[in-house]
């Protein structure tokens, strides 16, 4: 889900393509300006090869998996994406983030050290990257590495840097979270901030479900709106189903 | 599930909507429940860190069923499936009477 649109934006136009076989002769210009996309062919070159990997573990005995694991995708890759990073790749600085965990040669106490630059560069640098909600969410899952302090201080910052709503509501709604138990009415203040000038986001959605109560969801109040979000991305607004007899279905497959 | 899609297939021409909100669901197991009970209509997917859509209404066991009237006034809410029939059937016909 990650970099599916990255991907997207790299296969359109080799599928587009092979779709056209009968077009032999590419105009230059187009063949010139059709950039090479470093960062999604490095990942999925990764991602072929943990599948190799996987594949190779499944078949091996206990001294091949060692030898195995001692040469893993994550160890090979890892400092091809931190040479992308540090050539100013913001989403190589992401990978890196989102792959820490699977890093063994980072022991976890060490994990902050090396996450916080990161993080610190992101929110310097990409704020208005399409992905800069998911560095949001991911220094948010880091907070225990990071430290609260640290963590409230750069989603403080990348509230302020954050070109989209939803990057900025969540780096509110991540900051509140973090400050419901240290400084509680500052938290429940932010919530209710977010709840009204960010309803238009998941996160304002999120916000307000913080301080809701069952009385105003029951029968003969006007349904709490907010906003859903489906597997694929797609965001949409219950107040768009105005004019129309709604069913909300709330459900697990499990 | 079948009877779901009774009733979206029933009120095709209807200004009708099921909204489906899924909760707890593993990715893969999210796609496979799709594939396996033919959900055509929209469903959001909440997955297993953050579930707000369920934490606004208070869902509390599933599954939960809420029917809205044309101005967003809930109408039912409840666990029975096969109740919500008759309620979308009288706020249709009171949305046609107007």
């Amino acid at each position: 889900m990650r970099f599916k649109f990255i991907l997207g934006v790299a296969l359109i136009p080799v599928a587009a393509y092979a779709a056209n076989p009968v077009v032999e002769t590419v105009p230059t210009a187009l063949a010139v300006a059709a950039p090479v996309d470093d960062f999604a062919a490095l990942d999925e070159e990764f991602e072929a090869a943990l599948v190799v990997h996987t594949k190779e573990l499944k078949g091996a005995d206990k001294a091949q998996r060692r030898a195995l694991r001692g040469n893993s995708p994550i160890k090979r890759y890892w400092p091809k994406f931190e040479a992308m990073s540090a050539a100013g790749e913001g989403r190589a600085t992401l990978w890196l983030v989102e792959h820490i965990k699977e890093n063994r040669d980072v022991r976890s106490k060490d994990r902050g050290a090396v996450l916080t630059p990161l993080f610190k560069s992101i929110i310097d640098n990409h704020a208005d990257a399409e992905w800069f909600t998911s560095a949001v969410k991911s220094l948010a899952a880091n907070k225990k590495y990071v430290g609260v302090d640290e963590a409230v201080a750069m989603l403080e910052k990348a509230a302020q840097t954050a070109k989209s709503d939803n990057a900025k509501a969540a780096s509110l709604f991540f900051t509140a979270m973090m400050l419901a138990d240290s400084d509680a009415a500052r938290s429940e203040k932010l919530m209710a901030e977010i709840g009204e000038k960010y309803s238009n986001t998941v996160y304002g959605t999120a916000a307000r479900a913080s301080r809701a109560t069952a009385e105003d969801s029951e029968v003969g109040k006007v349904a709490p709106t907010f906003v859903g979000e489906t597997i694929d991305g797609f965001q949409f607004s219950i107040e768009d189903y105005r004019g129309k007899v709604v069913a909300l279905d709330f459900y697990g497959f499990w | 599930m079948p009877h779901l899609k009774t009733l979206v297939e029933r009120h095709e021409n209807d200004p009708f909507a099921l909204i489906g909100i899924n909760t707890g669901d593993e990715p893969d197991a999210y796609h496979d429940g799709v594939k396996e009970f033919g959900l055509t209509w929209l469903s959001a997917y909440q997955g297993m860190a953050m579930t707000p859509i369920s934490d606004l209404y208070k869902v509390r066991g599933y599954p939960t069923y809420l029917v809205l009237d044309t101005d967003g006034t809930i109408a039912y809410r409840g666990h029975d499936g096969t109740a919500i029939d008759a309620v979308v059937e009288e706020l249709l016909a009171k949305a046609k009477g107007k």
